[in-house]
């Protein structure tokens, strides 16, 4: 019986794995080879170089400046969209009818394809005719130079950053919130207690495995942004959006680094692959 | 007393919702609203109103370039990848919950961790088995290439199985297969992801074809 079961579960999932091998699992391998040598894309010849593409990493300030600026990025867009994420979906319980408009609204920029969006949004930050910089300016603000100023580009790139992040975490939280047992909180009631204390000790604690999966993904998600940093700065002004997946596209297919590139990406594997080791045992102590 | 505070905190609820709405839905507004605008009046006040309704812009673009030929192959891609993606996902997720092989934990674990493979990184390999194939140029490339696993489907095929499984008798697993794959609550999440699965595809087309 249990040959049987094998061969079934096999068959079932040899559609997904021989894709996953053909072009995951197999190119990744591949990637792996390229970055032990100095190949430039077009040369016939791989010229093997061994670690020396990881021994450079680790020298390079602009690696160095990618890696901060990537830890900055990953960590307020999803701290900042997990916990925002979390108010709304609260503010949205019990609401009716008005709440299917809200989400709506909140998922809408989830299901955009961020390519368009970050054009759009270019236009909004422009200095001169964009929409954020008018309205600040008439309320007395300084309107800076979003997307050109060494200072305000990564705090742009990371508001539309959150943005696109945000309606996940709020559908994910609305979910759960919902299916939390009611008769808990009635009790909860009866005995007066305030709805400031029901969200510290009985909310927040109940959605603990929704925060891990909200935080793990939008984690991975983050760590690899690309499209939307692409279109409104490409990394500039002097580095100071570079995030490692531009990076790594920058050394790859404008300087035809490919040795190096591949380095920097499976380097950025690793750390996505130790940090979210890390966040599951730490979710596991927990429980 | 109290009936003042709840009442309090709903307008501020209220209030706090409208003003994290209309963030969200700026860009959104400010593009139907200047798609309106004729061009001269393109960056001038009212920003965010609706004034004039320029349509001819909407007939220019079309014929800017072969938008038709765009929609259909953004259409025929992203149709076929997403039921690509939900036919061996939901496959696979069956294969997972109900059961047990050897290697079940490794081979998760290396699913889990495609999701954290670098896209950019694999573009060269991929070309190049690509190529190997005769495939460069085709549409059919891009459908394969994004037809495997995935992890969004799996799981939510996952807790759709085991949610189905609980109400049924074994004998009836096999036949929820088709079910999971053509069940209106299933079909409809994923209809709603087809505009998100259109992008990538797209990025890559582009790659390809340019890199020739």
């Amino acid at each position: 019986v249990r040959n049987k079961q094998a061969r079934t579960a096999y068959l079932l999932i040899a559609p997904a794995l021989i894709l996953f091998i053909g072009f995951t699992a197999y190119p990744f391998i591949w990637s792996a080879q390229i970055s032990l040598t100095s190949w430039d894309g077009l040369n016939a010849v791989k010229k093997f170089v061994g670690f020396q593409n990881y021994i450079n990493l680790f020298s390079d300030a602009e690696f160095r400046k990618s890696l901060s600026v990537t830890t900055i990025y990953t960590v307020s867009v999803t701290l900042i969209s997990t916990v925002l994420g979390f108010l709304i979906a609260l503010m949205l319980q019990r609401r009716g009818k008005s709440s299917v408009i809200y989400r709506t609204i909140f998922f809408s920029p989830v299901v955009t394809a961020t390519v368009a969006a970050a054009v759009v949004w270019q236009l909004l930050f422009d200095p001169y005719v964009g929409v954020i910089d008018l309205g600040l300016r008439a309320l007395h603000l300084p309107g800076p130079n979003w997307l050109s100023d060494t200072h305000w580009a990564l705090p742009a790139v990371i508001i539309v950053g959150i943005w696109k992040r945000l309606g996940f975490a709020v559908i994910v939280y609305a979910a759960g919130l919902s299916s939390l047992p009611t008769s808990c909180y009635e009790a909860a009631d009866l005995d007066g207690v305030s709805g400031w204390q029901k969200v510290r000790y009985m909310t927040i604690p109940l959605m603990r495995p929704v925060t891990t999966l909200v935080l793990i993904t939008g984690f991975i998600d983050a760590i690899q942004v690309f499209d939307h940093i692409f279109i409104l700065t490409s990394g500039g002004p002097m580095g100071s959006t570079n995030v490692m997946s531009l990076l790594l596209f920058n050394q790859g297919f404008k300087l035809f680094r490919l040795g190096y590139a591949s380095a920097i990406g499976w380097t950025l594997f690793m750390i996505i692959l130790a940090l979210t080791m890390l966040q599951w045992q730490i979710r596991r102590r927990h429980e | 007393m109290r009936t003042f505070k709840k009442v309090s905190i709903r307008i501020a609820d209220h209030f706090a919702l409208i003003v994290i709405s209309s963030v969200i839905i700026l860009p959104f507004v400010w593009m139907i609203t200047t798609s309106l605008k004729p061009p001269k009046l393109a960056f001038a006040a009212p920003y965010l109103i609706p004034t004039h309704f320029h349509w001819q812009n909407f007939v220019n673009a079309w014929h800017e370039a072969p938008f038709s030929r765009y929609y259909v192959n953004s259409i025929i891609v992203a149709v076929l990848v997403t039921f690509g993606q939900v036919f061996t996902s939901a496959l696979a997720a069956y294969a997972f919950d109900r059961f047990e092989f050897p290697l079940k934990k490794t081979l998760w674990f290396t699913l889990l961790a495609s999701m954290m493979v670098p896209l950019p990184l694999l573009v060269i390999p991929s070309f190049q088995i690509i190529q190997h194939l005769h495939w460069a140029d085709n549409l059919a490339a891009l459908i394969i290439r994004d037809a495997g696993l995935r992890l969004e489907s799996f799981f939510s095929v996952n807790s759709f199985i085991q949610f189905r499984a609980t109400l049924m008798t074994p004998r009836k697993w096999m036949g929820l297969v088709p079910y999971a794959l053509f069940g209106p609550s299933f079909f409809r999440l994923h209809v709603q992801r087809l505009p998100r699965l259109l992008y990538l595809p797209f990025c890559l087309l582009g790659m390809i074809s340019s890199g020739r």
